[in-house]
């Protein structure tokens, strides 16, 4: 028979099923719209204005393959869902005597229909909108707009390969699987009524491992510190967390509902009778549905809210990176005059006052502390994880700088150290051979250290005069340590942001043909290359979480009308033993919700007690107000609740919709 | 002896959406049942068997005509008074057993006191004593789908009996069971009829018919014969059903 039949045949029974079509046509179309916006904004030559363009590129890049993994995933499972429906209809193909190469033609010419209406749809609508998404995205990042608009054939057919790789993937899937399955397997697999599943010790067994790994994976997660150095096993904790989730989901939870049933005095009431008796079985055999559902909507808030804080929290962190508003550190001391020159010049140039000037010697190099005996030295290695700083500085330039008037005699230090290093006891330090004794111990950061950073464990160590620090790296050279001084000036200038970002440009101008200029930065250099990265984690988190929602609704969508086509027959027996409309609409309002909602409440219970982990990544990002995080999640958490209220209230509808639908 | 059930000019036209094309279902159809009675309706397909037992359980309305069932007019009742007075006054067994698949024998039984807000304490008692009735005592805790179809449709009498109903309705039994449990069901129903609970069974099959005290025959619509069984044996009465059935198509 000719392909135009089955190509025919295909064609009607997407319409026939448009039900189920539908929702995941949509989902397709976001999902390739995303992806080619995504590649179209890393490969645009208009990006490369932005300040830390490389990392900008490789994020984007990065998440065009973190989006198409998770697409892969979410095809297979979604055509395992609609496959499912579908093996009754294929089952009469075969019985009707169609050969399985003409269902492979039907199956090939849907994927392929699809394919080409979801492709076409995403790419269009992806075309459209990228100059609007490069306005809203440069925008975000305070960027002068450097859109590039040249049709990008690339990243089209990009785009279209790997989302037709995936349908072809899936396309053999289907078929071998279809083909594999006997005519009379297929005809029932539909009408299989799942059966209520009595709890074997398996289960129970399950139950309790999935709720042990949920209260390991919180425990180690909330243990760990050392984020950049635990990040694998942490994502391992993550991975146990959901696979917990799952089995708790699948067993614990039905070891309750079946506890509840047990309690007659409950059990037999009017509304928890229908209800807890179907849960026991919908539970269980949606478990995998709930658990995606809960992995999801623990992404989207964790995703959300953390790019959302971090976006919102720039410009308060930017501001205040430097207690001046830069600093710029020269390798010698005579250089430090022209570079002071070049301050007041670029000032001048563009319309701005010097309003203060200051100056600091500071020696500091890689070390490691003994914080027991007060020893730096290279030999101890310690636990801690990242690396010991020392830097030195003179209490002359320390008082100055923190408007302090300290006093110090010969053979004393200030020590001065980060607030968990436990130094409260120290009463004398060794710096590689000199020794002090502690007259005084302070906690950090002072005015060198980026205040939102911390890349390293710094200890500070005031001498009393210029003449020690000498005498200090003197005997250090001597020891093989050829680290210089730095000598760091740190600049304040009257003007509003935009006036300090073109003062920045300006000095930098000036000081890039010095050769004794260490580096320069400034809070409105922070400020630029923050909003970009930051911009684009918000336009990346933004993204990624209306697809994940929308694979949720999805998800609902597909398994309430699954589910009501199932209860059809229950309800109309409810109503025949003369079940009233209320108490039916009671019974399935309370069934669904108790069901759908319970991915929900484990998903907040995952966010709270991963809210470690989410403040030391955040710290990572340099964003250190953990109030103002905290506040961004739980502002985010509602939002995301009413929104999955309304979804399960659109859900509920097509559910009632479809089992009371002849009344 | 008291008239439990009362149904006087029934009519019932259907109507297709699109073309409008009626077709009446039932002409007029009139009879009465009494305390104790158990009816069979019988008739080729199509005849209005069906309907006329759904009207009278008010799972669809007549045309025209009344339904009196324990005094109480069906037709004039509201949705919410229909649910009520079929939860407290009907039985039903259905062909394909209308059994809930995630409750377990013994709930399924319950469903009905659950509805009426019966205690435990009642719940039970009225349970055990139904399945004790009904052969069914050791399957209790299992669901529908372990058990066997004769077991199911016997969970469907007790689930029927199990509030005490003014009247028990009955669609075709023994329709999806083997001779063996067919004749089980039907001594069953001849037991609690026995009991004096009223019966109304429509079925296709003489021997279940012979098990009634009356047999009502329709045929397009209309009562066209009533027999009664009287003091005849079974067998006798499914001779004479036999017989009629016979010469009619003869």
């Amino acid at each position: 028979m000719k392909q135009t039949f089955w190509a025919k045949i295909a064609f009607k029974n997407i319409l026939e099923n448009k039900k189920f079509h539908l929702a995941n046509l949509i989902v397709s179309v976001f999902t390739i719209t995303s992806f080619y916006l995504f590649a179209f904004t890393a490969t645009n030559k208009g990006l490369a204005v932005v300040k830390g363009y490389d990392s900008v590129r490789f994020i984007l890049l990065v998440a065009c393959v973190f989006l198409a993994i998770i697409s892969f995933a979410f095809k297979i499972y979604t055509n395992r869902l609609l496959l499912k429906r579908r093996n009754k209809e294929l089952g009469l193909y075969a019985a009707w005597g169609l050969e399985p190469k003409n269902i492979n033609s039907i199956l090939f010419f849907e994927t392929l229909y699809m394919f080409a209406v979801y492709s076409a749809i995403g790419i269009v609508l992806g075309v459209f909108l990228q100059k609007y998404i490069y306005k809203v995205l440069f925008s975000l990042m305070h960027c002068d707009l450097k859109y590039s608009g040249e049709f990008s054939a690339t990243n089209i057919y990009v785009s279209l390969i790997v989302f037709a790789v995936m349908d072809i993937i899936i396309l053999f899937k289907n078929m071998i699987s279809t083909n594999k399955k006997k005519i009379i397997a297929l005809l029932k697999e539909e009408d299989a009524v799942e059966p209520v599943k009595k709890l074997r010790l398996t289960d129970v067994l399950k139950g309790i491992l999935g709720v042990a790994l949920i209260v390991g994976a919180y425990i180690y997660i909330n243990r760990v510190d050392d984020f950049i150095n635990s990040i694998r096993t942490l994502v391992l904790a993550i991975a146990v967390l959901f696979v917990g989730s799952f089995l708790a989901i699948s067993s614990f939870v039905v070891m309750i509902e079946l506890a509840l049933k047990k309690n007659q005095s409950l059990y037999y009431k009017n509304t928890f009778f229908t209800t807890l008796a179907k849960l026991v079985s919908r539970t269980k055999n949606n478990a995998l549905s709930l658990s995606v559902i809960n992995i999801l909507f623990t992404c989207v808030i964790v995703g959300a809210s953390s790019t959302i804080a971090l976006y919102l929290g720039t410009e308060n962190q930017a501001s205040k990176a430097y207690k001046t508003d830069g600093e710029i550190n020269v390798t010698t001391e005579e250089a430090v005059p022209a570079v002071i020159d070049a301050i007041r010049e670029a000032a001048k140039e563009t319309g701005l006052e010097v309003e203060e000037i200051r100056y600091a010697k500071r020696y500091a190099f890689q070390t490691t502390f003994d914080e027991s005996t007060g020893e730096f030295s290279n030999e101890h290695v310690t636990g801690r994880n990242l690396p010991d700083i020392i830097e030195m500085l003179t209490l002359a330039d320390f008082n100055e700088n923190e408007n302090m008037s300290l006093s110090l005699n010969d053979g004393e230090v200030l020590f001065i150290s980060d607030e968990e290093i436990p130094v409260e006891s120290l009463e004398g330090v060794n710096i590689y051979g000199n020794k002090f004794k502690v007259a005084q111990i302070l906690r950090g950061p002072i005015f060198t250290d980026i205040d939102n950073i911390q890349y390293a464990y710094k200890f500070h160590v005031i001498v009393k005069d210029e003449a020690t620090l000498v005498n200090i790296r003197e005997s250090l050279v001597a020891q093989g340590n050829t680290r210089e001084f730095n000598n760091t000036v740190m600049y304040n200038v009257s003007g509003s942001k935009d006036e300090e970002s073109r003062f920045d440009v300006a000095l930098s101008d000036k000081l890039k043909n010095f050769g004794t200029v260490d580096y320069m930065d400034s809070n409105a250099t922070q400020r630029q290359t923050r909003y970009a990265r930051n911009a684009i984690f918000l336009f990346l988190g933004a993204f990624l979480s209306i697809i994940f929602i929308m694979y949720m609704i999805f998800i609902m969508y597909y398994k309430q009308i699954e589910e009501a086509l199932d209860d059809i027959g229950n309800v109309a027996i409810m109503k025949k033993i003369g079940m009233y409309k209320t108490e039916i609409k009671k019974c399935i309002f309370a069934e669904n919700s108790l069901l759908f909602f319970l991915p929900v409440v484990l998903a907040f219970c995952h966010v709270a007690a991963c809210f470690n982990v989410m403040k030391g990544v955040m710290k990572l990002f340099m964003l250190t107000d953990m109030d103002f995080i905290r506040l961004c999640v739980i502002l985010f958490c509602v939002a995301i609740f009413v929104v999955y209220m309304l979804m399960y209230y659109g859900a509920y509808r097509v559910y009632s919709g479809i089992v009371l639908k002849e009344d | 002896m008291r008239k439990m059930l009362e149904l006087k000019d029934l009519h019932k036209t259907y109507c297709t959406k699109r073309s409008n094309v009626r077709y009446e279902a039932l002409k007029g159809i009139s009879f009465d049942a009494c305390e104790g009675d158990f009816i069979a309706i019988m008739g080729e397909s199509g005849s209005g068997k069906t309907t006329t037992l759904n009207i009278i359980a008010s799972l669809d309305t007549a045309t025209s005509g009344e339904v009196i069932i324990g005094g109480s007019d069906i037709s004039k009742m509201d949705n919410k008074e229909i649910c009520r007075f079929r939860r407290e006054k009907l039985g039903f067994v259905f062909q394909d057993f209308n059994l809930l698949n995630y409750f377990t024998v013994k709930d399924n039984i319950a469903f009905p006191l659950v509805l009426l807000n019966k205690s435990k304490k009642e719940i039970n008692e009225r349970v055990k004593d139904l399945a004790e009735k009904t052969g069914i005592t050791k399957f209790l805790n299992k669901y529908p789908y372990e058990i066997s179809g004769g077991e199911k449709q016997r969970t469907a009498v007790a689930r029927a009996l199990v509030c005490k109903p003014t009247l028990v309705l009955a669609d075709e039994p023994t329709g999806a069971l083997d001779s063996k449990n067919s004749d089980q069901l039907m001594d069953l129903f001849k037991t609690f009829n026995d009991l004096g609970q009223t019966i109304i069974m429509v079925t296709h099959s003489v021997k279940s018919a012979s098990k009634a005290k009356r047999v009502l025959f329709l045929k397009d619509g209309v009562i066209g014969t009533t027999l009664d069984k009287n003091e005849k044996s079974d067998e006798a009465f499914e001779e004479e059903i036999a017989n009629f059935l016979y010469n009619v198509r003869k």
